[in-house]
């Protein structure tokens, strides 16, 4: 076969390929674009020599990469870490999330019960008492703080498992997309909807999240 | 003598139950007791419509209805368009800032936040007491 007709024939199987399937396999993707390295690896009559050597090397190169990521994937045992390792740290980061939530209303309970305690004590004692009792309900405000912030990290291990799935689908393991995947918004245009849900980004860093007088001072401009 | 009602009724919102008894606490201090509260936008749109409040003080990141939303349907019901409305939140990006202030919020605090914030930012809303 020329160096045409095979590209013709390459062509044609892609463009029967893509329209039986429009969502794109990738895994079967990858299969037929190594098969088509096969076919090229061929030396074909009549072909340039020199660019004929330079395009097969290149595509037995390809070849060897595709085969060395799917090998380096097998031994990653990809599946461990989509069915244990991901939900297991998912689930630990709840289990912060809600001891520190029990720990934080009994902090309050206690103070409530000081504060409420408050009415024969002498009234500048009361107010001193009173003063750290405001202190403890404030700094209380840490456990929304941080059960925000780990909500963003189990968030991110959802994307992480995502892009695992989407990479064993594409390169041999499983077939399909995990769930965190299939539940991935398309690129599209934004809804209003989705565009009020991407301002939900929960607490920033320390280092970045703005003071409340950079909050007051936009909030003025804003008149 | 302070002009604001200190038993005016005012409905928190937030979906951590943690974070409302704090809100409840520190009203509590700065001396309103006449506090209701509901964890979600939806929850709270709904009392809103059953029972005259003076002040929402709201989250903003909530589920199925966040704050935003909610301070939306505020904004656009004739009965209840006029009422103080509050955002506490963690968002702090001026997008969340101007999202709001577009949407018609009344004063935005960002958490953490402290008693003293809470007491200004409510003497700008309502008043001094």
């Amino acid at each position: 076969m020329t160096g045409e007709k095979a590209d013709a024939s390459l062509h044609d199987s892609l463009d029967r390929f893509l329209r039986r399937h429009p969502d794109l396999d990738g895994r079967a993707l990858l299969n037929m674009v190594e098969q088509a390295v096969e076919r090229q690896s061929v030396p074909a009559a009549g072909a340039d020599k020199p660019l004929q050597s330079q395009l097969r090397e290149d595509a037995q190169d390809l070849a060897e990469v595709i085969r060395r990521a799917r090998a380096d994937i097998a031994a990653l045992n990809p599946e461990a870490i989509t069915e244990e390792h991901l939900p297991v740290a998912g689930e630990e980061l709840e289990a912060i999330v809600s001891a520190t939530e029990t720990a934080t209303h009994e902090i309050m309970e206690a103070a409530e019960a000081i504060e409420a305690s408050l009415e024969p004590c002498p009234p500048e004692a009361a107010e001193s008492i009173s003063n750290a009792v405001t202190q403890i309900f404030e700094a209380c405000s840490f456990q929304d703080i941080t059960g925000q912030r780990i909500s963003k990290v189990v968030n991110a291990l959802q994307q992480v498992e995502a892009k695992v799935g989407n990479m064993l689908a594409t390169l041999g393991g499983q077939t399909g997309q995990s769930p965190a995947a299939q539940s991935a918004p398309a690129a599209q245009e934004l809804t209003d909807e989705e565009r009020e849900q991407a301002l939900m980004n929960g607490p920033q860093s320390v280092e970045q999240a703005p003071s409340q007088d950079d909050i007051d001072a936009l909030f003025q401009k804003l008149g | 003598m302070s002009a604001v009602d200190m038993n005016m009724p005012i409905l928190i919102v937030d979906d951590y139950k943690t974070m409302l008894r704090i809100i409840r606490n520190l009203l509590k201090q700065l001396g309103f007791n006449n506090v209701d509260e509901a964890t979600d936008g939806a929850a709270a749109l709904q009392k809103l419509r059953d029972k005259q409040y003076d002040l929402v003080i709201s989250d903003w990141n909530m589920e199925p209805m966040s704050g935003l939303q909610l301070l939306k349907e505020v904004r656009s019901d004739n009965k209840l368009k006029a009422l103080p409305f509050v955002m506490i939140t963690a968002e702090s990006k001026s997008e969340n800032v101007v999202a709001a202030k577009q949407a018609g919020v009344t004063n935005y605090i960002v958490k953490p936040f402290n008693a003293a914030t809470l007491k200004t930012k409510l003497n700008a809303v309502l008043g001094a007491f």
